[in-house]
């Protein structure tokens, strides 16, 4: 199955060599016996899906958890890295996903902390701000070293985040999912700096599960699935089919039976709906219609969501819901008038991780009869219920007693899609329905939407993830900055289109700024 | 009505405003490194005990602070060894420390002096009140400033290091740092428990100089749970103060005020009973008060 | 997941034994030690302590007494921590309840006795439950934390009543030294069961508030909606419920069953309301461990409470007859806890030690 590179090697040792890597956590598994070689100077990729162990391979390497067993040397030397400072000083360090970044403290604040210049024992402002100020002009990574964290772009966050790895002499930089933040123009600039930092002789290492971008930074990748290496493999010989192969172990459908349907009536109508984060949002949903709803984390998709269900006030505005004003209706209004919500956080919106999955199951219908009559719960009717949910979108858990909090993420979210697409509700909102859960669970959610649109439903679909928005939505509406700055039938869209949409860049001024 | 502002009730409330300060101030530096602290009541009620009993054994006020202060850093430890170590439930956990400094203080009372209720003994002598030079003879200012145990004096000073402290110097900088993100903090090589532990060490000292405060300062002498509710009290200083030392000084000053005004009002024309509410109910018409400002921004 | 040598069931069966073994060794030690200091026996002081709490038939009708202010704060504590909430006001509550059951026993002590009790208790709850709710309402409303304020309503609380006891409400006829009402009418205080001891009939109480309580929620759709607002409120709201709504109802309730607790002691102990009786004893706090220790199951809470209670009155026999102080009970009681707060990492620990792998 994998192909191991035939490239000669030189005679320097590989920068970086893990070998025999066994991580378990409590029952799992995380890694068995895995191995990896970075050679110096290279851009080296590291794919696989959600849970395949990329992120503890690398939380490994940067010191951050230990291995149960196997070895690390770095140029040929065996080392042991017992912790951050000592993967600091063998010149490593990561870039995390989530950044780990304090918001209230300053840039120059940021960039040294853990490693403040000094001046009679006291932080040495001056000093830190310099830093900010050398190293910046040294990689062409400027950020304002006065300015307070919080109120940075994501683009500077992730060049702070840079900046501070080469403040700690980095020499081997981890970026782990560095563009799940970014819009494909950010990305573009990422790489700029990828290539930069190679030149003057880095080692990056990549984590994704975008292939695109894979093929398009990395020298050579290694792939991993469920704790094992599925293949090493180097970039300019392989091709994208071949590395999904390798991360899924079969062919992966992104493609939907998706049928040509004419949409009914508006379940949704949103009239210049304005709120915290929203402006002048007009849209509509109709019956037996998807509409993705695409743009950059936190352009104000997730207070468009919370504006319709009920969960933030507006300020200004309609909503109907199936031609009902709900506009100052509470949740409980909404939700009967026919309407579900799977949230884009499952864990804090979507679940009680400490209430048992049939309580779970309950939330929304806790007061609708069968279940529930004058106030009391039908205990029996509840629990045939949730078997029956349980069942039919095979939720992977011991009894409906169980605490949610011991399922797996893609289990937790079946529970959320089991119990809001149940009832056969109109409308349905779906926020981020795929995000950090295995392919298995995710092509299981994706196509029970579908085919609750197919049945009639009118679907508003929320996602970071383009390829979701656009293989499963019939229109697609982006949005920048609070406002819905653009729609395209699904049919034209594709993620350069989009992506500018997604950058605030409007369809007239396109084609000038296709050349930058 | 009898004037009630006058000279003696400020300098009574400069008295009566240190515990109130050193506890708020201990237990900023805890709430800075994300720990919940409910406990400060009862590391202040060690505080207060084993300063009598240190004044009791060895007849030095000063043996007896700094078994005060030693006392409550080693619950603060206890305290901290279940909260950072072992991750139990910093409410639950403090919440014992409370009931068992409540328990164990008079427990050992009636070991050590075979008393219940209180011990008081007026042949012990306490901390001096130390006269400060030219300013005593300075009328009104000599009356307010001059004349309090080293622990008022001492109470100000750490305000000023704790600015330092906190916003200066490297580990105060981690410890800000470890309370806003631990996962961040520990990402960048910072010792996210041990700087957690430096948090409880000094919220132990500072909670033990409360204690002394109470009870070998204004007078020696240990009444059982004789710290009633200031632990809680601090807590709101530190609400209301927004965890940082100097708004946290001006906070206790407020409630020093309420203690000082409602023991001038005893034996008054009010029934002692609502003069002694007094601390408690200004305590929580300035909590409520400083929360009104934010929710105007949380439209409904 | 599939290849476990011992069904799961069996395995957490005999972790959980283990660990609740460890917490029983773990506060004999912390009372062997304290007695220790004391430069006492910690053997006779336990055979002492156990003679006190259960030793004969007075002793056990004692405990039992003693258990139901305990178990019936503890139905309180646990009402709030449904919801979520740090109800550290139950002493405050309790009081107020006590206080107007007593008031409203004497202003009405026309009407006849099969109206007059089931109203006593209606007015104690009534007023233990609104005294709950104030600090409920700043919760919701300015976002001020309720643990902190129920506290220091405490004080409020007994000072209030002190006052009242003191000057309009005393009892002047008698002369006696300590403040407090004139006596409820005979008819309506509760019969003492057990001859010759002082348990009464509030004893059914502690079986009733526990059923009812576990009935209200497991089987109602309110029950239903406090415990997913303590769970986590913000599913909850997403699922259409008024979790603010939810912190002012389970206050209310919280304060009025405290409110009962404090009747109840009115109406089968003293017949009156006494300054600081109810204060003293830490009822409450008693209380709030019991919810602690059953981890809010309020049917185990009646185990808890037993237990804290025979705890209590063993050690004070014990005082009687080895002078050891009785707050011994309270340094133990504070040991349980912190071993109760870290039991999951005992249980990782003994299931670690256990089954490895």
């Amino acid at each position: 199955m994998s192909s191991v590179t035939g490239q000669e090697s030189s005679n320097a040792p590989p920068v970086v060599e893990m070998r025999g890597i066994v991580k378990r956590f409590n029952q799992t598994v995380a890694l068995n016996g895995v191995d990896l070689t970075v050679k110096r100077g290279e851009v080296h990729a590291i794919v696989g899906e959600n849970g395949a162990g990329k992120s503890t391979l690398m939380h490994i390497l940067a010191g951050l958890i230990h291995p149960d067993r196997g070895q690390i040397a770095l140029n040929g030397q065996p080392v042991t890295i017992s912790s951050v400072e000592s993967a600091y000083a063998h010149g490593i360090a990561m870039v995390h996903q989530h950044f780990m970044l304090l918001s209230s403290l300053s840039v120059a604040e940021n960039l040294t902390l853990g490693k403040e210049p000094t001046r009679r024992g006291l932080f040495d402002r001056i000093a830190a701000a310099q830093a900010v100020i050398n190293l910046g002009q040294r990689y062409n990574l400027v950020v304002n070293h006065a300015a307070k964290v919080a109120d940075l772009s994501v683009g500077d966050l992730q060049r702070l985040e840079i900046l501070r790895a080469l403040y700690r002499g980095a020499e081997i930089l981890i970026l782990d999912e560095p563009t799940g933040v970014l819009t494909p123009q950010e990305a573009q600039g990422l790489f700029r700096v990828i290539r930069e930092l190679k030149r003057d002789g880095k080692t990056t290492i990549f984590i994704s599960h975008k292939l695109e971008e894979v093929l398009e930074i990395s020298d050579s990748i290694t792939v991993l699935r469920d704790g094992h290496v599925t293949g090493t493999l180097v970039t300019s010989q392989t091709t994208a089919p071949e590395i999904a192969r390798m991360m899924v172990g079969r062919e992966v459908f992104l493609k939907f039976d998706k049928p040509q349907i004419t949409p009914g009536k508006p379940v949704l109508e949103c009239v210049e709906l304005c709120g915290p984060g929203v402006q002048q949002a007009t849209f509509q949903v109709r019956a037996n219609e998807i509409v993705g709803i695409a743009g950059v984390a936190g352009n104000g998709q997730s207070e468009l969501a919370d504006l319709i269900a009920g969960l933030l006030p507006s300020t200004a505005g309609t909503v109907k819901i199936c031609g009902q004003d709900v506009t100052q209706a509470s949740v409980s209004a909404r939700r009967i008038t026919g309407f579900a919500n799977v949230p884009e956080d499952r864990y804090k919106h979507g679940l009680a991780a400490q209430g048992s999955v049939s309580d779970n199951l309950l939330m929304g219908v806790h007061d609708k009869p069968p279940l529930s009559r004058h106030g009391l719960l039908d205990l029996k009717a509840i629990a045939n219920r949730a078997v029956e949910l349980i069942k039919s979108f095979s939720i992977k858990t011991e009894k409906p007693a169980s605490r949610a909090s011991t399922l797996s993420g893609g289990n937790a979210q079946r529970i959320v899609i089991a119990r809001e697409l149940a009832d056969n509700k109109p409308f349905i909102l779906v926020a981020q329905p795929t995000r950090g859960i295995d392919i298995a669970a995710s092509e299981f959610v994706r196509e029970e939407i579908l085919k609750r649109r197919n049945d009639g439903a009118g679907v508003l679909l929320i996602s970071a993830d383009l390829s979701e928005v656009i293989s499963l939505s019939d229109r697609i509406l982006v949005m920048y900055d609070g406002r819905i700055i653009g729609e395209l039938p699904a049919a034209e869209a594709d993620e350069t289109r989009l992506g500018l949409l997604m950058a605030g860049i409007r369809e007239e001024t396109t084609n000038a700024s296709k050349t930058a | 009505m009898p004037a009630i502002f006058d000279v003696a009730l400020l300098a009574s409330t400069i008295r009566l405003f240190t515990p109130i300060l050193l506890a708020a101030l201990g237990g900023m530096f805890t709430s800075r490194a994300g720990i919940f602290n409910v406990a400060l009541e009862g590391m202040m009620l060690f505080g207060s005990f084993f300063g009598v009993v240190g004044v009791f054994w060895t007849g030095s006020a000063y043996i007896g602070l700094a078994l005060a202060v030693l006392s409550a850093t080693i619950v603060a430890l206890i305290f901290g060894f279940f909260v950072i170590q072992f991750k139990g439930d910093a409410t639950i956990i403090g919440l014992a420390i409370n009931i068992l400094a409540l328990g164990l203080t008079t427990y050992t009372m009636r070991l050590i002096f075979g008393v219940t209720g209180g011990y008081y003994d007026p042949n012990l002598q306490g901390l001096p009140n130390i006269t400060i030079p030219i300013i005593s003879d300075i009328p009104l200012l000599g009356q307010v400033v001059s004349g309090h145990s080293i622990i008022v004096y001492a109470a100000f000073v750490i305000v000023g290091l704790a600015y330092i402290f906190l916003f200066r110097h490297p580990v105060g900088l981690h410890l800000r740092a470890v309370g806003e993100n631990p996962q961040a903090a520990g990402s960048l090589g910072i010792h996210v428990k041990r700087v957690q532990y430096l948090s409880v060490i000094l919220c132990g000292m500072l909670c033990g100089l409360a204690g002394a405060q109470l009870s070998i300062s204004i007078v020696t002498q240990f009444v059982e749970g004789m710290t009633a509710g200031r632990g809680f009290i601090a807590l709101v200083a530190i609400m209301f103060g927004q965890a940082h030392p100097v708004k946290i000084l001006g906070a206790s000053l407020l409630f020093g005020l309420a203690y000082a005004a409602s023991l001038r009002l005893q034996g008054g024309a009010i029934p002692t009973q609502f003069v002694a509410m007094l601390p408690y109910v200004a305590t929580i018409l300035v909590l409520i008060g400083t929360r009104l400002r934010p929710r105007q921004s949380s439209t409904t | 997941m599939l290849q476990k040598p011992l069904n799961p069931g069996l395995r957490t069966f005999i972790t959980q034994t283990l660990v609740l073994l460890i917490l029983a060794a773990f506060a004999l030690l912390i009372g062997a030690i304290a007695v220790a200091i004391a430069g006492k026996s910690p053997v006779t002081a336990f055979q002492e302590l156990l003679q006190g709490a259960l030793g004969t038939r007075t002793n056990i009708a004692a405990s039992i007494t003693r258990s139901i202010p305990i178990i019936i704060n503890g139905v309180a504590a646990t009402i709030a921590f449904k919801a979520g909430l740090f109800n550290l006001g139950l002493e405050g509550q309790m009081v107020i309840g006590a206080l107007t059951g007593a008031v409203f026993a004497n202003a009405f002590k026309d009407l006849p006795p099969f109206l007059l009790l089931p109203l006593t208790i209606l007015a104690a709850a009534t007023a233990g439950g609104a005294w709950a709710l104030p600090p409920a309402w700043w919760q919701v409303r300015f976002k001020v934390p309720l643990l902190v304020t129920t506290l220091l309503l405490n004080y409020i609380a007994n000072y209030f009543a002190s006052y009242l006891v003191n000057f309009p409400l005393r009892d002047l006829s008698g002369g006696a030294a300590v403040p407090q009402t004139v006596m409820i009418p005979e008819a309506i205080r509760f019969g003492i069961i057990l001859e010759g001891t002082r348990l009464h009939a509030g004893v059914f109480a502690i079986i009733l508030l526990p059923i009812l309580v576990t009935w209200f929620f497991s089987r109602t759709s309110l029950g239903y909606r406090i415990r997913m607002s303590g769970l986590n409120p913000d599913f909850a709201q997403y699922g259409g419920i008024h979790t603010s709504r939810m912190v002012l109802i389970a206050m209310f309730g919280s304060g009025a069953v405290a409110g009962i607790a404090g009747v109840i002691q009115v109406l089968g102990v003293d017949f009156r309301y006494i300054d600081g009786t109810l204060v003293t004893p830490a009822f409450a706090w008693s209380g709030f461990i019991a919810a602690i220790l059953a981890s809010s199951n309020p049917l185990l809470i009646i185990g808890t409470g037993l237990f804290l209670a025979a705890l209590k009155v063993g050690a004070a026999g014990m005082q009687r007859n080895t002078q050891i102080p009785l707050q011994i009970a309270d340094v133990v009681q504070a040991g349980i806890i912190f071993m109760v707060a870290i039991r999951l990492r005992i249980g990782e620990f003994v299931k670690r030690l256990l089954f490895p792998n």
